[in-house]
């Protein structure tokens, strides 16, 4: 095959690319720098061949940057005859055509039919030499590398096999080995299984104990079963002798008196004592008829018994709650009288001291005061007033004072030390006064505050007042009018004394404070004593109505009608209730009366049927009547307490009586020797011990086979030795796999070295003639060598040489170039021969081996289309020197 | 006359299950299914149970189990039902610890050898309504016709054959040993009712008229008994016309689905979802799929990424652990010996290198074309003796599936790349 024009519209950096209408050549040469995409045409080239690779637009990387699609075609011409056009487009999806022969077949992403001998993988590694194949010689192990171009030949992207082959084996051997050393799954896993079948053998060995057991147990309890019932026929029978027959004696004798007295319905509910009865009866008649008679006897006096039906009485427990209410109020009464006393004092005393108190501050008696004038007065204003008064006062005299010497110099003020002496005097006199109750020291102690209140504000002042002293007196003047003024008309109401109306002063405020409480208090108790005595002459009329209405003396005293009350409302209560019980007692014996009456006629018929009973029993004569009866109640009766006794020392008589019904019904005896009686205890005895035992066996028994049935079962032991058998069936199938695969790949690795290897080491043989100048002629393989299986051979050796290092570096890549040449022509050997790339191979050559390398792709080119990818000019120039093609790129291309 | 037809019951199977408690849930299914067997007989009010051979699955039952079976046919005696019981090759009437060992009651009768036994079978007025005629097997490899042994059935009224055989050509046949092998052809002739045969798993009519019929297994042993599994509830009242219908009885069910196209499991989550599909989608076409317990085994097949996770068993284990739970089924089972990565095999084949001869050489074993020269059949652990043919179809065994293997290990790490 050979490419004869290259078209790329867009691919990667490439678009609009054209080799050109003249066909290429066998060799040619693709001169760039670096980048300038010698790659991307390796890569375009091969998806020509092969299709796009990744065939989605988005993840191949060779789709453009500008948005177009990436494309192109390619012209070949095939050494079996004729051409191929061939284009491809990646769009969404890869498109692709081929006119072959005129001809054209849908490719979409197929692979062109000439290149499908050699896979993609395969042309992309091997039928590209680069630079790096040759350089890495020096840091890969040549052993790999042999392997790699014998048995991979010259794919890098896979394993050799023998070293796959020798994993798998080692695998399968930690699996199963056909012989027993080291340690192997499968032999562990039959180790196991082993020492299942033993715990299968113990678990069968458990069940046949099972079964023993079961059989045991059952057997046991069979025979069990059997002692017990053999134990109750003893037992039934030592019982027939020693509990049945006494009882069963009495039992007979029961039944002898029971019948021997008759019917027991004929005497039933007679009294033991028929006779005496009777004679009981006649005497509770004639006692009861007595009391009756008494009874009847006691009536008419209770009827007679006072009743307190007179009106009086009437009238006064029909008011009863009045008249206690009207006591309560009495008992009230008398805490008022005391306070009306202690009013009347305690006013005698507040005239007396309204009286001394007057005669300070008015002209006239207090009693002539205008109502309310005294009380009218404000007295903190008057207070205000009087103090304002004071303080003008002050003022003024100090105003005058001053101005008397104005000439000279200017008098000191009050020292510091004058106000604080009148503030401590008099705030110590209004203290004192206070407390001692002395509204002269109150005032005098006022006055001093006042006073040194004052000093202080004129001390203050003094320095503006200086400059017009006669303006300031006469201000002060006024002023001193004018609080005189306003205080007096405060008082204009009132006859004040004119030697006190003149300068008001404190001790007239606190005169008229004192006589102003006084007036108040006086004012209070007098209209307190007038509504207690209110209350008591309400009290009193209240209670002499009542008493005119219920018939008393109504001109006593309260105290006397209160007396009067009580005692009437207790008399016609006791009354009352005297009444009440008269009439209970009497109700009472008429009930009893009644009762009495029912009694003795309930008594006397019981008596009649009684001797009714008693005379049909004596066929008329009452006499024998009362015998016979007395003789089958005590028949009766005696059957009844042997029966009892019976029952109290055999709570389960009935079911003796059932059993003695049963053991009758055998024909056995009631009566046996003293012999057999203690032979049969014996036997009991015998049983007993043995009835023990065995359910004591049986219960060993039923635990063992408890025991023996919670271990584990064959089934269970089968079920684990089942599962480690597949578990040993799919380690011996997976051991079994990985060796034949093993053994598999051996025998590929053989077969492909035996069929491919003669051919491929001829040909490398003769490329390494030809690229060593006929030093090397030949390339010999040892396959029993571990490691250096190539040797060479030339003219000039004795023997052959290993293919290894320390041999010269130059030589190893001549003989990996001679091999990979060789794979080259054995991969496509008998197809169309697909172009061959060399990247810079030779760019680290020697001239003389690079000119050799050259002749040798000179002469390749004449069989295989040859790219050579050089940035080297020289090596372009000298192989265009030897007709190749010269391709030239740029960055721009 | 009207009967409940089984076979192959396997008492006390060994059952291989990932866990004891699996295991016992199994031991204990088989013994279900036997009850409901039983119950079927009793609410259908049939004349006869007939039980066409290995009702054991060895030379003995364990106590336990022999208990129950005693238990089962007292009740059917105690609703007067006959059981007819011909023995198979795996409960053979002439060791002393099978079936002989047993303290049956009145109302069972046993076919252990190769004496036919005629059974008159009554209805609930005591008259006779048909005939069943049994022959069982003496021993575990009884390689005679038995078939050839029953007498001519003459009666006027329904006569049955009840045998454990192998018909020729039956399928499924293959996976039993041919013990008493029998002639289809014969059979039809013989002048019977109807066959009651036992021996082969599947459920099967082998011919209609008359009626030559298989009941299969009871209860499915392993992950190929796959399908319903129970009784048939038969009445040859009309001789010319036997009403048959098949009654699932079997409490737990096993199946298998493969399940392929994996390469979208990159996770061991979408696995498991992919799974689930598979196991969805397998029930949605069966129509009465719910009301049983099921085991499963997950075959996973092809290129998956999680293929180097799924070669541990550890990983394999907890798979089979979520599964169980996400599917809800007694048990989940992974097989993923035949999963590898994602390798274009194809493209490999074709490679002249030694990949491609490998792959080439796998296939041609696979297809008989040629043999691994040189192989020692004693280096094998899974194959006794030397037959070349039994070797060489092991080794095709072994090869199915592996290519994917091979070319992954032959690239190493370049497969993770494919």
């Amino acid at each position: 095959m050979k490419i004869e024009r290259i078209r790329i519209d867009a691919f990667g950096r490439f678009s609009d690319f054209d080799s050109g209408a003249e066909p290429l050549q066998g060799l040619n040469v693709v001169l760039g720098p670096n980048e300038a995409g010698k790659s991307t045409l390796f890569h375009f080239l091969t998806t020509m061949m092969y299709g796009f690779q990744p065939a989605s637009r988005e993840a191949n990387p060779y789709s453009p940057w500008d948005g177009l699609d990436a494309s192109g075609s390619l012209r070949i011409s095939l050494e079996s005859s004729g051409c191929a056009d061939i284009e491809r487009q990646l769009r969404s999806q890869p498109s692709g055509k081929m006119t072959f022969e005129g001809t054209t077949e849908e490719l979409r992403n197929r692979a062109l039919p000439w290149v499908e001998a050699v896979p993609r993988s395969v042309f992309s590694q091997v039928f590209a030499v680069t630079l790096g194949d040759l350089a890495g010689l020096d840091a890969e192990t040549w052993a790999g590398i042999q392997d790699r171009l014998l048995g991979a030949m010259g794919a890098s992207d896979i394993l050799p096999a023998r070293t796959v082959a020798g994993e798998l084996e080692q695998e399968a051997g930690a699996i199963w080995r056909p012989h027993r050393r080291g340690n192997q799954r499968v032999r562990d896993l039959q180790e196991e299984i082993g020492k299942l079948r033993v715990r299968r053998r113990d678990a069968a060995d458990r069940d046949r104990d099972v079964r023993h057991l079961v059989g045991d147990l059952e057997s046991s309890r069979g025979r069990l079963t059997e002692a017990k019932e053999e134990r109750e026929r003893q037992r039934v029978a030592l019982e027939r002798v020693e509990i049945l027959t006494p009882i069963r004696a009495r039992l007979v004798r029961i039944d002898e008196l029971r019948a021997a007295a008759g019917p027991i319905a004929s005497v039933e509910g007679l009294p033991t004592s028929p006779e005496d009865e009777v004679a009981s009866m006649d005497r509770e008649l004639a006692r009861l008829n007595e009391q009756l008679e008494a009874l009847l006897a006691d009536s008419p006096s209770l009827r007679d018994t006072d009743t307190p039906d007179d009106d009086k009485s009437r009238r006064v427990l029909s008011r009863a709650e009045e008249i206690r209410a009207l006591g309560a109020r009495g008992a009230g009464s008398l805490t008022d009288r005391a306070r009306s006393a202690s009013l009347e004092l305690d006013l005698l005393e507040t005239e007396r001291q309204l009286d001394q108190h007057a005669a300070t501050v008015l002209e006239g008696p207090w009693r002539q005061l205008p109502r309310g004038a005294l009380a009218s007065l404000p007295m903190e204003d008057f207070r205000q007033a009087v103090g304002d008064l004071r303080s003008a006062r002050d003022n003024r005299r100090i105003l005058e004072a001053s101005a008397g010497h104005s000439s000279g110099p200017t008098p000191p003020g009050p020292s510091g030390r004058l106000p604080v002496g009148a503030a401590v005097l008099g705030g110590t006199g209004l203290i004192a006064g206070s407390f001692l109750d002395l509204p002269a020291l109150v005032a005098v102690g006022g006055g001093g505050v006042a006073l040194a209140a004052t000093l202080w504000f004129q001390g203050r002042q003094k320095t503006a007042e200086n400059a017009n002293p006669d303006e300031a007196v006469e201000r002060a003047v006024a002023n001193e009018r004018s609080a005189g003024d306003r205080a007096r008309g405060l008082m204009q109401e009132l006859p004040i004394r004119p030697d006190l109306l003149g300068q008001p002063d404190e001790l007239l405020v606190a005169g008229l404070d004192k006589l102003q409480g006084l007036v108040r208090d006086h004012e209070r108790r007098t209209s307190e004593l007038r509504d207690t005595t209110n209350r008591i002459q309400a009290l009193e009329t209240e209670a002499q109505a009542l008493a005119a209405s219920l018939g008393f003396d109504s001109t006593l005293t309260l105290d006397v009608l209160l007396q009067l009350f009580e005692s009437e409302v207790r008399r016609a209560e006791r009354a009352t209730e005297v009444a009440s019980q008269s009439e209970r007692e009497l109700a009472r014996l008429g009930r009893d009366r009644g009762r009495m009456e029912a009694d003795i006629q309930a008594l006397a018929l019981r008596r009649a049927t009684l001797v009714g009973r008693l005379a049909e029993l004596g066929k008329g004569d009452l006499r024998r009547g009362f015998q016979d009866a007395e003789a089958a109640l005590q028949g009766h009766q005696r059957a009844d307490q042997l029966e009892a006794e019976l029952e109290s020392a055999h709570p389960d008589l009935n079911a003796i009586r059932d059993r003695i019904i049963a053991a009758e019904s055998s024909s056995e005896s009631w009566t046996v020797t003293d012999d057999d009686l203690a032979r049969r205890r014996v036997a009991l005895q015998r049983l007993g011990d043995e009835i023990e035992d065995t359910a004591a066996r049986a219960e060993a028994l039923d635990r063992d086979l408890v025991h023996s049935r919670g271990q584990e079962t064959v089934d269970t032991v089968d079920g684990e030795i089942a599962t480690l058998t597949d578990e040993e069936t799919r380690q011996v199938r997976e051991r079994d796999r990985k060796w034949i695969l093993a053994q598999l790949l051996r025998e590929a690795d053989r077969s492909f070295r035996e069929e491919h290897q003669p051919d491929l080491i001829r040909r490398a043989g003769k490329y390494l003639s030809h690229l060593t100048g006929g030093r090397y002629d030949r390339i010999l393989v040892d396959e029993t060598s571990t490691g250096d299986i190539f040797r060479v051979t030339g003219p000039d050796l004795q023997q052959p040489m290993p293919l290894t290092p320390p041999i010269s570096t130059g030589t190893l890549e001549q003989a990996y170039l001679s091999l990979r040449l060789a794979i080259v022509d054995h991969l496509d050997k008998g197809g169309e021969r697909l172009p061959l790339f060399m990247d810079e191979a030779f760019v680290n050559w020697d001239p003389d081996r690079r000119d050799r390398g050259m002749a040798v792709l000179t002469s390749v080119s004449r069989t295989r289309q040859v790219f050579v990818f050089t940035c080297h000019p020289n090596v372009a120039s000298a192989l265009g020197s030897a007709g190749a093609r010269v391709i030239e790129l740029d960055r721009d291309s | 006359m009207r009967f409940v037809h089984v076979a192959d019951v396997h008492l006390d199977t060994s059952f291989s299950g990932r866990s004891p408690a699996v295991r016992r849930r199994l031991r204990e299914a088989s013994r279900d299914a036997f009850r409901r067997a039983v119950d079927l007989a009793i609410r259908e009010d049939v004349h006869a149970l007939l039980i066409a051979g290995d009702l054991f699955d060895g030379d003995r039952l364990s106590f336990e189990t022999e208990r129950f079976l005693l238990d089962q046919v007292h009740r059917l005696e105690t609703h007067h039902i006959t059981v007819v019981y011909a023995t198979g090759n795996h409960d053979p009437g002439s060791q002393a610890t099978g079936p002989r060992q047993l303290d049956w009651p009145s109302n069972v009768h046993v076919a252990f050898d190769d004496t036919p036994k005629r059974i008159r079978i009554d209805g609930s007025d005591g008259l006779p309504v048909g005939y069943v005629t049994a022959i069982g097997h003496e021993t575990d490899r009884e390689t005679r016709d038995l078939s050839r042994l029953m007498p001519r059935p003459d009666g006027e009224l329904p006569e049955v054959a009840l045998l454990h055989t192998q018909v020729h050509s039956t399928p499924g046949a293959e996976d039993h040993h041919a013990y008493a092998p029998s002639e289809l052809s014969y059979l039809i002739r013989a002048g019977y009712d109807y066959w009651a045969l036992g021996h082969v798993h599947i459920r099967q009519e082998l011919s209609l008229d008359p009626p030559i019929v298989y009941a299969g297994s009871l209860i499915g042993r392993r992950h190929t008994d796959t399908g319903a599994r129970g009784a048939l509830l038969v009445d040859v009242g009309d001789r010319d016309a036997a009403a048959l219908s098949f009654r699932p009885v079997a409490p737990v069910r096993w199946d298998t689905i493969s399940v392929d196209h994996l390469e979208d499991a990159t996770s061991l989550d979408r696995l498991e979802r992919l799974v689930e599909s598979a196991w969805r989608s397998a029930r949605d076409e069966e129509a009465n799929g719910t009301a049983v317990e099921w085991m499963v085994r997950v075959q996973l097949v092809g290129p998956c990424p999680l293929w180097r996770d799924l070669s541990a068993q550890e990983n394999v284990r907890i798979l089979e652990h979520e599964l169980t739970d996400m599917l809800g089924v007694l048990d989940v089972s992974v097989i993923a010996d035949r999963v590898h990565p994602l390798v274009p095999v194809e493209e490999h084949r074709v490679r002249g290198d030694v990949l491609g001869a490998s792959l080439r050489l796998a296939e041609a074993i696979r297809r008989g074309e040629t043999r691994l020269d040189g192989l020692d059949p004693a280096a094998l652990a899974g194959v006794a003796g030397d037959d070349p043919a039994l070797v060489d179809a092991y080794v095709r065994e072994l090869l199915t599936d592996t290519d994917g293997e091979l070319a992954s290990r032959l690239l190493g790490s370049e497969a993770d790349r494919s």
